[in-house]
């Protein structure tokens, strides 16, 4: 099974996981980690320790913050993992719910399209 | 965030130069280059400068207009010298208090000096939520201001910036 960790600022990537869970019910294989009080440094020894061998998906929340630079420092180490920024709802639901069906390779670009597929404007 | 309103509001006096552990990012990207137009932005390590990938990956983040780039201390202090830092909106962003007292010996003449986020680990103490501090960071820090540099703390261009000097 591809694990996931979710990294953002705050509380974010914690409301993100309950809130999909609301949808699609309770989750296995997944970590969440908010930069709350964290230098750089710790924020890449935390992801660190999350991460094995086993294929892993993190999501950040934008590219640009400390969450996104602690993950591309660490991506050489660790080819297994997968890096997306911007995590949305849509594209958490995507990767929960698709994760065993497809390869690691379609899945993380499946994932992707769902997360900008699920943005729309409703405007006159 | 108003950015008229902002600048007219308060006086800020360029370059800035603030002390964060996590080196470009968020705060100091958005939070600080786009609201009050910060270009160059420069991360100044010794330590990043030699970390290949590192540096490489904070001069991806930093949005074209800002001019991001990462390099030593002694680079800092010659573009000083040079004058490329007159009539620019600059930031310098340092990881340690250590090596904002190194670049004022390398003869960069600092009129105040930020602390943006000092972050917790063992041997700090809590100033306020976003600053811990060792010993060592704070006998720096006094050597600082007995330079004549001003050290304040602010995270954020919306926050209030607290004088150190209040807090020991």
């Amino acid at each position: 099974m591809v694990r996931a960790l979710i990294l953002t600022h705050a509380q974010l990537g914690a409301e993100l996981l309950r809130s999909v869970e609301k949808v699609i019910g309770p989750q296995s294989d997944v970590a969440v980690l908010s930069n709350d009080g964290q230098s750089l440094e710790q924020i890449v020894s935390g992801v660190e320790s999350r991460l094995n061998d086993s294929p892993s998906v993190i999501f950040v929340d934008f590219c640009g913050g400390s969450p996104y630079v602690a993950c591309k420092t660490l991506h050489s180490a660790h080819p297994s993992c997968a890096i997306i920024s911007g995590v949305n709802f849509p594209m958490l639901i995507s990767f929960f719910s698709k994760r065993e069906k497809l390869q690691f390779s379609d899945l993380i670009e499946v994932v992707k399209a769902d997360g900008l597929r699920g943005i729309q404007i409703i405007s006159e | 965030m108003n950015l008229n309103l902002l600048r007219k509001n308060t006086r800020i006096s360029f370059p800035l130069v603030r002390v964060d552990d996590r080196l470009l990012h968020g705060q100091v990207i958005v939070g600080w280059g786009q609201s009050i137009g910060i270009c160059p932005m420069l991360l100044v390590s010794d330590r990043v400068t030699k970390d290949t990938p590192l540096a490489q990956t904070l001069r991806q983040i930093v949005p074209e207009e800002q001019q991001g780039d990462v390099i030593t201390l002694e680079e800092a202090a010659e573009r000083w010298k040079r004058g490329d830092f007159k009539k620019t909106r600059a930031m310098l962003v340092l990881e340690t208090p250590v090596d904002a007292l190194r670049l004022i010996k390398l003869g960069f003449p600092m009129k105040s000096l930020t602390l943006g986020g000092l972050h917790y680990r063992e041997d700090r103490e809590e100033f306020l939520p976003y600053i811990f501090l060792s010993e060592w960071d704070f006998v720096t820090l006094e050597e600082i201001m007995k330079e004549g540099v001003r050290v304040f703390c602010q995270d954020l261009p919306a926050t209030k910036p607290v004088p150190f000097k209040g807090l020991a």
